[in-house]
């Protein structure tokens, strides 16, 4: 009697150390996605700053397509105003096809180009765009590393009990992809 | 035999007992022999006196033993203590790196992809050092608080390419990411460090003149380099492999990776003033002159993995070695923009003030209006371009508090006209707008010199050629002051400067202000000297 108890009990003591190692290491890394978003949130917020500073800086030089200027401007308070990530996607991906075109726009302007501060502005743009592009491969490998290790067998299980679920990758369409923003300076 | 990537990590982790073993074992012996050498001389020298006790050999007891063994381990333990406390520090005191400055174009592009490589890897903190050097060269080192660097020399700076930089950035942080450059510079500060410090004492003329204690010391410092080769290469070459495939995961980019390696490897590497010891903290040993006694596998076996990864053969970097040999140079006319241009030759600015445009007014007279701010429009002279003042990248030094203040206190030393805070190839200098002299700091003449290699006018290119005949007529060591009845005065703290020549291979009079280490070229003297430093075969042989 005395012997099945021990080992009911041994073996409840083994289920509850795998229990409690397998919540930990679930608590582990969705911490690690929460933290690795927060890393894509810094430099979307950093990128409509900059937009903000440059809309303000060619203001004065780009004087018949203040309609792209508008829309830019329109994206970018979209961009700032989104919460979930579905909407974040939505609005970053206008704003980034916003910036294509509103770069496009600026290559019809030298002088603007040739002004040490706009080369700067433009320098931090293009490595925010990099920036971005690394936290969103750092968040989706992290999102990937968490979504594999709650669906396999028996981590599921627990998960399911706990209420934890798969997160969501950060994407940006195919299109705006391409669209990323090239300028010869 | 095939190196896995847990091999590696379980070589590394090995790596740190076997340091410490050694350690031990080196304090253990060093004890050891201390106390049998005092304990016989002082048996034998009492056996001798007084013939109670005969002479002998006499062994170390076993209660001493464990004496000096528990010794042995309380100071091992306070030398890993000391090598690890404040060990970053000291290898960029010896390396001679210094801190970034933002403002720099240069720099600003180097702090971006630092930026973009840290948060690739999660928001690492990194912060970036310089080494002004040509050499084509990058390093990185961390420890154990978390303190990390990513050092990058000026050359690699001014002939990398953007993605080029990015690849080679994304190594250096790689290797700090992996854990690999805190073990490098842990394994490297045990011993190297010393080394280093060591070696430059012997550099010292004093101590070469007494030949004995230079002797001496040059033999500790190759007893401390074989050491610390030979703990360095506890460590695989292959972890080497795993850091090139960590970088090319974070940029994405084998090719630019591998053709940054190829040009590193085939540029000059310049005086990095790096000792042995210190040498495999760098992507590419910059004093390793026989490939097999590198800390580093080969680098054509790392090129052609690279290259295998990008789908690539050895064809694309040929196009670097005919460009490394005629590269052609951007003459200095072609480098200013046309718009630019007619900036520049613009003597001043209209400021629209109460409806009117009042002016024009030069830079220090617009710095003397009281009512002109950020927001006053301002237009150049010869040009209808109107904006703010704040837009105008020229004016900037008159709304920095801190910039306008040092730049009113200074003045020409010739014609007493205000110097200005201009930008000459990325680097703040002061130049006086009548006579057109410069004044710049000593280091950032080097970063000048390193910087963009332009073409220039005949007459400075002649100038240069003499310049260069009359050092090899002459002695190159022959950099002592000039003797002169008119000496001019420090722009900054007023006292007499020395004329001198400004090194050995450039031997262009220059004045030198050695309270400030400011240097002051008169108008095509700085020109005259960058003409020189790209005609030589080994450039830091004229970086002062």
């Amino acid at each position: 009697m005395y012997e099945l108890i021990i080992i009911v009990g041994l073996a409840g003591l083994i289920f509850f150390a795998l229990t409690a190692i397998t919540y930990n290491i679930i608590v582990y890394h969705r911490n690690k996605v929460f933290r690795s978003f927060s890393q894509i949130d810094v430099q979307l917020k950093r990128r409509c700053d900059l937009i903000e500073t440059l809309i303000s800086f060619v203001k004065g030089y780009i004087i018949y397509e203040s309609e792209v200027l508008a829309s830019l401007a329109k994206a970018r308070s979209e961009a700032l105003g989104a919460r979930k990530i579905s909407d974040k996607q939505a609005a970053e991906t206008d704003l980034t096809n916003r910036l294509s075109s509103f770069l496009i726009v600026v290559e019809k302007y030298p002088e603007l180009k040739a002004q040490e501060v706009f080369r700067r502005l433009f320098d931090d743009i293009i490595s925010t765009e990099n920036r971005i592009a690394f936290a969103r491969q750092f968040y989706n490998d992290e999102v990937t590393t968490f979504n594999t290790i709650i669906e396999k067998f028996p981590v599921n299980v627990l998960a399911a009990f706990i209420d934890v679920k798969p997160e969501e990758l950060f994407w940006i369409t195919v299109l705006s992809e391409k669209l990323v923003p090239k300028l010869k300076l | 035999m095939v190196y896995s990537y847990l091999k590696i990590e379980k070589e590394k982790t090995r790596f740190v007992y076997i340091l410490f073993l050694i350690l031990i074992t080196f304090h253990f012996l060093t004890f050891f022999l201390a106390w049998f050498v005092l304990k016989n001389t002082f048996i034998n020298y009492g056996a001798l006196r007084s013939g109670d006790i005969p002479f002998g050999i006499y062994p170390v007891s076993v209660l001493a033993v464990i004496v000096i063994l528990f010794f042995s381990l309380i100071i091992t333990v306070v030398h890993l203590f000391l090598t690890a406390n404040n060990m970053v520090e000291r290898i960029v005191t010896v390396l001679g790196a210094y801190p970034v400055d933002k403002k720099d174009y240069y720099y600003n592009k180097l702090y971006n992809l630092l930026e973009e490589a840290s948060v690739a890897v999660g928001g690492m903190k990194v912060k970036p050092l310089v080494i002004a050097t040509s050499g084509v060269n990058i390093f990185s080192i961390s420890d154990y608080s978390g303190n990390a660097y990513v050092g990058v020399t000026e050359g690699a700076l001014s002939r990398l390419s953007r993605s080029q930089l990015e690849s080679v950035v994304a190594y250096a942080v790689a290797n700090i990411a992996s854990g690999d450059s805190t073990l490098v510079t842990f394994a490297s500060s045990i011993v190297g460090v010393y080394a280093a410090y060591l070696a430059r004492f012997v550099d010292q003329e004093y101590l070469v003149e007494t030949t004995f204690n230079g002797g001496v010391v040059a033999i500790v410092v190759s007893f401390m380099l074989m050491l610390n080769r030979k703990v360095l290469m506890l460590l695989s070459m292959e972890r080497i492999f795993k850091v090139d495939a960590l970088a090319v995961k974070l940029s994405r980019n084998p090719q630019s990776l591998a053709e940054s390696l190829y040009i590193m490897s085939k540029s000059y590497q310049g005086n990095l003033n790096v000792s042995e010891g210190l040498s495999s903290l760098f992507i590419v040993e910059p004093c390793s002159l026989v490939e097999e006694l590198s800390l580093h596998p080969p680098i054509k076996e790392r090129i052609d993995v690279l290259l295998n990864l990008a789908h690539c053969d050895s064809s694309i970097l040929e196009k670097y070695d005919s460009a490394m040999k005629n590269k052609p140079l951007p003459s200095k006319s072609e480098k200013v923009k046309p718009e630019n241009k007619k900036e520049s030759e613009a003597n001043g600015w209209y400021a629209r003030h109460e409806n009117l445009w009042l002016g024009p007014y030069s830079l220090n007279q617009l710095k003397g209006l009281s009512w002109f701010t950020v927001n006053h429009l301002i237009r150049r002279e010869g040009s209808l371009a109107v904006k703010k003042a704040i837009e105008d990248t020229s004016l900037s030094v008159i709304f920095n508090k801190t910039q306008e203040l040092s730049d009113a206190e200074m003045s020409c030393p010739y014609c007493y006209h205000g110097l200005s805070k201009e930008l000459l190839e990325g680097v703040p200098v002061n130049r006086c707008g009548l006579c057109k002299g410069v004044l710049v700091p000593r280091v950032s003449v080097n970063i000048i010199l390193i910087r963009e290699d332009l073409s220039f006018s005949e007459e400075i290119i002649r100038l240069a050629k003499l310049m260069r005949s009359e050092s090899l007529t002459n002695s190159v060591a022959d950099q002592g002051a000039i003797k002169t009845p008119f000496l001019i005065s420090c722009p900054k703290c007023n006292k007499k400067m020395k004329r001198k020549f400004f090194s050995g291979y450039a031997r262009v009079e220059v004045d030198v202000c050695i309270w400030c280490d400011l240097i002051w070229f008169d108008r095509g003297e700085l020109d005259v000297v960058q003409a020189i430093y790209d005609d030589l075969p080994d450039k830091d042989q004229i970086i002062g």
